[in-house]
């Protein structure tokens, strides 16, 4: 359980999104900024696939150091792409890259060089839309993401962890998804267990939460049962969350609550971290 | 200065030779990777670099870094770095240039890597000798984790700029191309120097080596005999055939690797 192994071309992990597409997903969820808790995990999906492509982009293309699939739950429990990947499974972030469904202009704030801030264009894609539909298999859909990693383990026997990256409104209408969140928490490579990290997005309020080390703040069972079903940070890891200003403890878990995500992408080793000076 | 320096050098298992992102230039008169010092040369400046893997163009800033160094006589590193810094930009637009010209524009997902710049190591050293060729002093400077080693006497004389094997991390300082307060490139400059006699190796090499070269030595090993084969062998295949190995065997990370060897006769 070292969770050491490189992250390679020749070496490649997988990272599996499974998404929530209920219809309790066009509720709001709780906090200062009115927001669909569909267009919410849809927005933190295409920015956890944004960043996960920039750290592997390079001159020559986007190094396949992984392969992806987003599973998403509502009506039917299935691929998740929009556009050219629709109906994809694991696909490599090469093509990920060259295949969002569309790529869309957003303001972003950038430092003048003086001390201020200037808005910059900047293109941003989407592979994901937010959608809200039926009901809530979310069992279903942690079933069919230990298939895939465990098929993925089958023929990547060496790579670092697969994780499973769950993001929901956490109510469940077919059954405690306990079980097979433990059997995808206990699918193994050799260099450790495959890591189940899970995103609330929740209407209950309270307060936010990234990386807990306890249940005791959370605000309702939902949000207990998905930190239970959360992977406990590996020690790299609890020490990447501590630099991004996080505090950890032994108990330190996989798991946010209605606050951003995207940061786990650093947790993933690929090489050389490009750090500035300060 | 008599003697010789030979550079070896290998990609990470899985890339290709052009994604090799190390860099390494002396600056004496050579070629093949082999320079020959004579006693006409009063200084050498040999330097080694690695470019970070998450950032974009970083093998070609660990080129220019390394160049800017060696090209250049008598000014201290930060001079050099500072020089390069300022060419970088003309660098980045004829790139950006030429890929147009090539009609592969900037795609979406390399235009926050470019904005955000490149990063790398630099190791610098300048050996001067005295007038009879047989000894000197050297000077090195470094910001991040490639190394150099001294062997004198078959001992290890000196070691710079990191301490030990456990002192290796995914996250060394970097010289970043769009660093916007340059006193921070002294700030985190360390330095060392030192004197040379005839029988002296040096070893310049980047981070997977330089790791591999301590936890040899901690386990009471002499791994400077290993380098001086390749040295005296100048096969460039054996280097390579042995970096596989260790490899293979996880005594070494999957990194790129380079090692620059300056033996004086």
């Amino acid at each position: 359980m070292t969770y050491t192994a490189e992250i390679s071309r020749a070496n490649p992990t997988c990272f599996v999104f499974v998404v929530d597409q209920s219809g309790s997903m066009n509720d709001q969820i709780g906090g200062e900024v009115a927001q669909r808790k569909a267009q919410v995990v849809a927005d933190a999906i295409n920015r956890v696939l944004y960043e996960l492509t920039l750290k592997c982009a390079k001159e020559e293309g986007v190094r396949d150091y992984f392969h992806v699939a987003i599973i998403g739950y509502g009506l039917s429990v299935g691929s998740a792409y929009a556009g050219a990947l629709a109906g994809r499974e694991l696909v490599p972030l090469s093509e990920i890259a060259g295949s969002p469904a569309r790529l869309e202009e957003r303001n972003k704030k950038t430092p003048d060089g003086a001390g201020g801030l200037v808005d910059q264009t900047v293109r941003f894609p989407v592979w994901l839309d937010p959608v809200a539909n039926g009901g809530t298999p979310m069992s279903q859909a942690l079933g069919k993401a230990e298939r895939l990693v465990s098929e993925w383990l089958d023929g990547h026997p060496s790579c670092f962890p697969p994780v499973v990256l769950h993001l929901t409104d956490g109510e469940s209408t077919d059954g405690d998804p306990s079980p097979v969140a433990q059997n995808i928490m206990s699918l193994l490579s050799v260099d450790g267990n495959a890591l189940l990290f899970n995103l609330h997005v929740s209407g209950a309020g309270g307060k936010a939460a990234t990386f807990p080390d306890s249940d005791s703040a959370l605000p309702d069972q939902f949000s207990r049962l998905l930190f239970s079903i959360s992977s406990l940070l590996p020690v790299h890891m609890k020490a990447y969350a501590q630099q991004q200003g996080f505090s950890t403890s032994e108990g330190t878990r996989g798991f946010v609550y209605n606050a951003d995500v995207s940061s786990i992408v650093q947790f993933l080793d690929i090489g050389t971290r490009a750090s500035d000076l300060r | 200065m008599y003697g010789n320096a030979i550079a070896c050098w290998w990609q990470k298992d899985g890339s290709s030779e052009l994604e090799y992102e190390d860099a390494f230039a002396v600056g004496a008169d050579g070629e093949n990777d082999v320079w020959e010092l004579t006693n006409q040369l009063r200084f050498l400046r040999v330097a080694v670099a690695d470019g970070a893997t998450e950032s974009m163009l970083s093998g070609k800033w660990a080129q220019v870094l390394v160049q800017s160094y060696t090209v250049s006589r008598r000014r201290r590193m930060r001079t050099c770095v500072n020089r390069a810094l300022d060419r970088w930009p003309r660098f980045l637009q004829e790139y950006k240039d030429g890929r147009e010209e090539a009609g592969k524009p900037i795609a979406w997902y390399e235009e926050p890597g470019l904005e955000r710049g490149a990063h790398a190591t630099l190791l610098a050293v300048e050996f001067q000798s005295a007038p009879d060729g047989l000894s000197g002093t050297w000077i090195a400077e470094a910001i991040g984790d490639s190394c150099l080693f001294q062997v004198s006497d078959n001992k290890l004389k000196s070691s710079f700029p990191v301490g030990s094997s456990v002192e290796f991390d995914t996250s060394p300082a970097l010289v970043h191309t769009g660093v916007h307060d340059r006193r921070l490139l002294e700030k985190y400059t360390t330095s060392l120097s030192g004197n040379w006699s005839s029988g002296d190796s040096f070893f310049l090499c980047t981070d997977a080596l330089a790791a591999w070269f301590y936890a040899q030595h901690e386990s009471g090993a002499e791994p400077w005999t290993i380098w001086r084969e390749f040295h005296s062998s100048g096969d460039r295949e054996d280097f390579r055939e042995w970096v596989a190995s260790e490899r293979h065997s996880s005594r070494m990370k999957n990194d790129d690797v380079t090692l620059v060897n300056v033996q004086f006769d």
